[in-house]
């Protein structure tokens, strides 16, 4: 459903990524694992259309479509999601305005009808309180002053109401205490069903532990260089990285 | 070398006079000795207003009011209305007029650069003289151009007095008519006295052709404070300048604009707070957006003199460029003759950010609406104090005129 294929990335002229190969299936859960440096972030922002970084070669398909030549905000339409490892704040923009505005831009851009306001408010309470996303939170202006557990949960938050088919999570574990880390995961395997894909990129194996991996990749020095099922994880964690090289 | 002083620049202008009433005449010995300002003065470096000179601007004459004032767009239907054509005041209580017996308490002497409030003294024949007794009153400035064949000068004048532990809101609104090429040289006197507050809100919104120059004068007494709101979109050029003297302590003054400029537009907000007496306390923030080839300017000094003790004077500017062919030129300064006291300012000026617009475009808004978010919160914050009917006026300004720039950026 979602193909990356022998891409080829960089930022200011130096290559990072170094053909990458990726096959996601509808329903699974991939984790991508990697030292620092090894182009994890670089691959979350890549496929999210981030302007600074130049793709050299190679592709990205979502069911057939080509993804890189779209906008950032094409790809959110076309249901391509990322939960930012650095969630930024957005000063002077309520946080219900800004999930309103992106909900019916995406909807508008899908050809759907955009949610009336009341609809619109009853999912997304009913959402935020299974996130554990106060109602106060969501008068504030968006991430601004926000904990680091309060701003992952509102990527979640985000990611349910826009409700992607493919969804990239990068680092989500990071900064998050272990109670943090439970309702972030349960949020995301409330999220997992038959339609939607998920690319969870982190460092340790601990937010595996909540977000069970159907598959696990090694990423370093800019390749994917082992592919594994959930044990490759806890592998790592009792070895560390030490036997895949080290940064790109 | 260009001499510091040119009084020919103003001779023009002076021949037009209309009468020797006694409180012009500071002014026309000022006049006499320095004309007009040109960039060789230090606070007039970046605005040029040569072309006034050279206009050969006549001092316009007293018109009809032309339109049905009520059509206006008033913010208030119960504030007390005043409207002005071509500087001539036309509508508005006549008993409220400026007389020669309260017309010459304005001139702030200790300001060297002061010739266009000097100008306007010399040629303004009229304007309201507001006097607030009413706790709560709200009054309304009109301010309009007619056309015209030849380019004119309009002087209008005004003073508001606010009395002990008043509060009270003074809006004023300079409206696009026609496209004559008008000057406007707008005098504002302020007295608060002890305990009062004013509210004191400005939109200008005027068209391409015209040329806007204001002087506010406020002079704040013990505990009284001026709260000072502005939004500058319209206007070739503009330059408004803010003096306020807190003359006794507790007094406080805030100044919180945007000036918004596309095109070829030059606006310069030039402030001058001086602090005089302990424990006042002042507040400058300016956010400026440019787009096309503007010119944006802001120059602010907070000045601490010896007896002003605990004195906490802010100020911050923060400026946005939306083109590579704008500039902005900003100032800031202090001068402390005090030692005990706590000034803060700062000035930013850059590109809009790409990281909160990327990270908006990935929620899927599209990147225009993604900027006028931001531009949109950029300004935002400034008016959250207002009521909601100036807020509104203020927010569907700034709105518009990010629609006229994302098509003229």
């Amino acid at each position: 459903m979602f193909a990356i294929k022998n891409l080829h990335a960089g930022i200011e002229g130096k290559e990072i990524l170094k053909g990458i190969n990726l096959t996601l299936e509808a329903g699974k859960v991939h984790a991508i694992m990697g030292p620092n440096g090894s182009g994890k972030s670089t691959l979350s922002y890549v496929l999210s259309g981030r302007e600074d970084y130049e793709v050299t070669a190679g592709t990205v398909t979502l069911e057939g479509r080509d993804m890189l030549g779209m906008a950032p905000e094409e790809r959110a339409a076309a249901g391509l999601f990322l939960a930012f490892q650095y969630p930024i704040e957005i000063p002077g923009v309520q946080t219900t305005t800004f999930l309103k505005t992106a909900v019916n831009a995406v909807r508008k851009a899908r050809g759907e009808p955009e949610l009336d306001p009341v609809t619109f408010l009853k999912t997304l309470k009913a959402k935020a309180e299974q996130l554990g996303v106060k109602d106060e939170m969501l008068k504030r202006p968006l991430n601004v002053g926000f904990s680091g557990g309060e701003k992952k949960r509102m990527e979640i938050l985000q990611m349910a109401m826009l409700e992607p088919r493919v969804a990239i999570l990068d680092e989500t574990d990071s900064g998050l205490d272990i109670d943090a880390l439970k309702i972030v995961a349960e949020g995301v395997n409330a999220l997992r069903d038959a339609g939607r894909t998920f690319l969870v990129i982190t460092h340790y194996q601990r937010l595996l532990d909540y977000i069970t991996p159907d598959v696990v990749h090694v990423l370093s020095g800019g390749k994917i260089v082992k592919t594994g099922g959930p044990d490759l994880a806890k592998e790592l964690e009792s070895t560390g990285y030490a036997g895949y090289g080290n940064a790109a | 070398m260009q001499p510091k002083y040119t009084p020919e620049n103003v001779s023009p202008f002076l021949a037009q006079v209309s009468d020797a009433a006694p409180w012009r005449e500071a002014a026309l010995k000022q006049l006499k000795v320095r004309g007009l300002p040109t960039p060789k003065l230090e606070r007039w470096k970046y605005t040029n207003i040569a072309a006034l000179a050279q206009s050969g601007a006549k001092a316009a004459e007293k018109t009809p009011i032309g339109t049905n004032p009520v059509a206006l767009p008033w913010l208030l239907q119960t504030s007390r209305k005043f409207v002005f054509v071509n500087g001539h005041m036309v509508l508005g209580d006549q008993r409220l007029k400026i007389t020669s017996e309260n017309f010459d308490d304005a001139p702030a002497v200790h300001f060297n650069d002061t010739m266009l409030w000097s100008l306007n003294t010399a040629l303004a024949v009229d304007g309201p003289n507001i006097n607030i007794l009413e706790d709560g009153a709200v009054f309304e400035i009109i301010h309009l151009g007619q056309n015209a064949e030849s380019p004119l000068l309009a002087s209008p004048r005004s003073a508001v007095r606010v009395a002990t532990n008043v509060s009270a809101t003074v809006i004023e609104q300079y409206l696009p008519v026609g496209d004559a090429p008008v000057y406007t040289n707008h005098a504002m006197q302020i007295n608060l006295k002890s305990g009062a507050k004013l509210n004191h809100v400005r939109i200008q919104f005027e068209g391409a052709n015209r040329r806007v120059l204001t002087s506010t004068h406020a002079k704040v007494a013990k505990d009284a404070s001026y709260n000072a709101s502005f939004l500058n979109i319209g206007a070739g050029l503009s330059r408004q300048e803010y003096w306020v003297e807190l003359d006794e302590a507790g007094a406080y003054a805030a100044i919180k604009g945007a000036q918004l400029m596309a095109g070829r537009q030059l606006m310069d907000t030039t402030i001058q707070i001086d602090h005089k007496a302990p424990h006042c306390a002042s507040n400058q923030t300016i956010r400026n957006v440019l787009a096309g080839e503007a010119v944006g300017v802001f120059q602010g000094k907070i000045y601490v003199h010896q007896p002003a003790q605990k004195t906490d004077g802010y100020q911050l500017c923060n400026t946005l460029m939306l083109s590579d062919r704008a500039a902005m030129n900003t100032k800031p300064e202090l001068e402390i003759y005090a030692d005990d006291v706590k000034c803060s300012h700062g000035t930013t000026t850059g590109k809009l950010d790409e990281a909160p617009l990327f990270y908006i475009r990935s929620r899927g808004i599209p990147e225009a609406e993604a900027r006028r978010m931001i531009l949109l919160a950029f300004i935002g914050d400034l008016y959250e104090a207002q009521p909601e009917y100036i807020a509104d006026a203020l927010n569907k300004h700034v709105e518009g005129w990010l629609d006229y720039a994302s098509i003229h950026a």
